[in-house]
């Protein structure tokens, strides 16, 4: 079983993705606020999978992207945002988020993407 | 299965969720307005958070003190109509070069430079018409929208508030700021729900807490 960290400042799209989550896939849920409870979060183990929102208050998640990149921190990492423009995309992907999922988060994206990146 | 929460003091407050949603309803839809411009103009859009502010006509120069900024310029009213009723205001400040924009959308150069408010329309069409068909579309409900026109060739964007045929004492303002630097726009949204309307528009954001 998966520990999950859900990372965002909107408390109602933390509780989208808790809902939109794979049944009996994942045992324990953390929810963070910013980037730097994620950081926190991953680093205590509490996030083998991190879903993470960019735009947020402290620390925004393309920098936690690249912290987790400097501390090695194995994390995987699946970024779910409002702002989907390419340019915001690619530099995702490449500060090494697995993949991209534009809000709003349904089921079915999701899990299309848990299987497209082999985390189901 | 556990549920662990590093957040303190997790707002509990109906209002405080409320608020919180429907934030997150306008990041999302506006997330998708952007894209669809910055496909058109092919440079990426600069956004803001949305800023929610609730507003009495009569106290408009509180709503002037808390905007991030109080942009001048052309500016474009669209109503919206339906479910939910109320206006986008669209503030361009000068200095924009719509070149691009003018190509994107098939105009000649000198049309482009004739029509310049006309294309100032069409982008307010895509980012307010698509902005708030997003919100509908998470919310469910259907919006109709009225056609943008231009109310002010320069003018302050709360000034236009004041304008006495626009009926409403209370209202809720979502203001969203905006910037594409190819064409060097910067550009402020306002939109603007009289108070009668939020009733129904937080009745239904409660179905999505639910």
């Amino acid at each position: 079983m998966m520990k999950i960290t859900v990372c965002d400042d909107s408390l109602m799209s933390r509780k989208s993705v808790i809902r939109a989550l794979p049944e009996h896939w994942s045992d324990e849920v953390t929810q963070c606020k910013h980037g730097l409870e994620a950081m926190e979060a991953c680093r205590s183990g509490l996030a083998d999978v991190l879903f993470l929102d960019l735009t947020m208050p402290i620390m925004d998640g393309l920098e936690v992207l690249e912290r987790l990149q400097k501390e090695q921190l194995t994390s995987a990492v699946i970024v779910i945002s409002a702002d989907f423009q390419p340019e915001v995309q690619s530099k995702a992907l490449s500060l090494g988020a697995l993949a991209f999922i534009s809000k709003p988060v349904s089921r079915e994206k999701l899990t299309d993407t848990l299987i497209q990146v082999g985390l189901l | 299965m556990t549920q662990n929460s590093l957040i303190a003091n997790e707002p509990n407050e109906l209002n405080e969720l409320r608020q919180d949603a429907l934030q997150e309803i306008f990041n999302i839809s506006m997330g998708q307005a952007a894209d669809s411009l910055a496909s058109l103009v092919n440079d990426r859009v600069h956004l803001s958070v949305p800023q929610m502010h609730w507003v009495e006509k009569s106290r408009v120069q509180d709503l002037k003190a808390a905007m991030k900024r109080v942009p001048k310029g052309a500016i474009i009213c669209q109503p919206f109509f339906g479910y939910l009723k109320g206006e986008i205001l669209v503030c361009y400040e000068q200095g924009t070069q719509y070149e691009v924009i003018g190509q994107s959308l098939a105009y000649s150069r000198v049309d482009t430079q004739r029509w310049q408010h006309e294309l100032l329309l069409e982008i307010t069409n895509i980012l307010g018409g698509a902005c708030l068909r997003g919100v509908a579309e998470q919310l469910n409900i259907r919006i109709d929208f009225g056609a943008p026109a231009l109310i002010d060739r320069h003018n302050d964007v709360t000034a236009i508030l004041l304008n006495p045929s626009s009926v409403w004492v209370k209202a809720l303002m979502m203001e969203i700021g905006f910037s594409v630097q190819t064409m060097s726009m910067t550009s402020d949204i306002l939109i603007c729900m009289p108070e009668h309307y939020i009733d129904k528009l937080f009745s239904c954001i409660d179905l999505l807490l639910e």
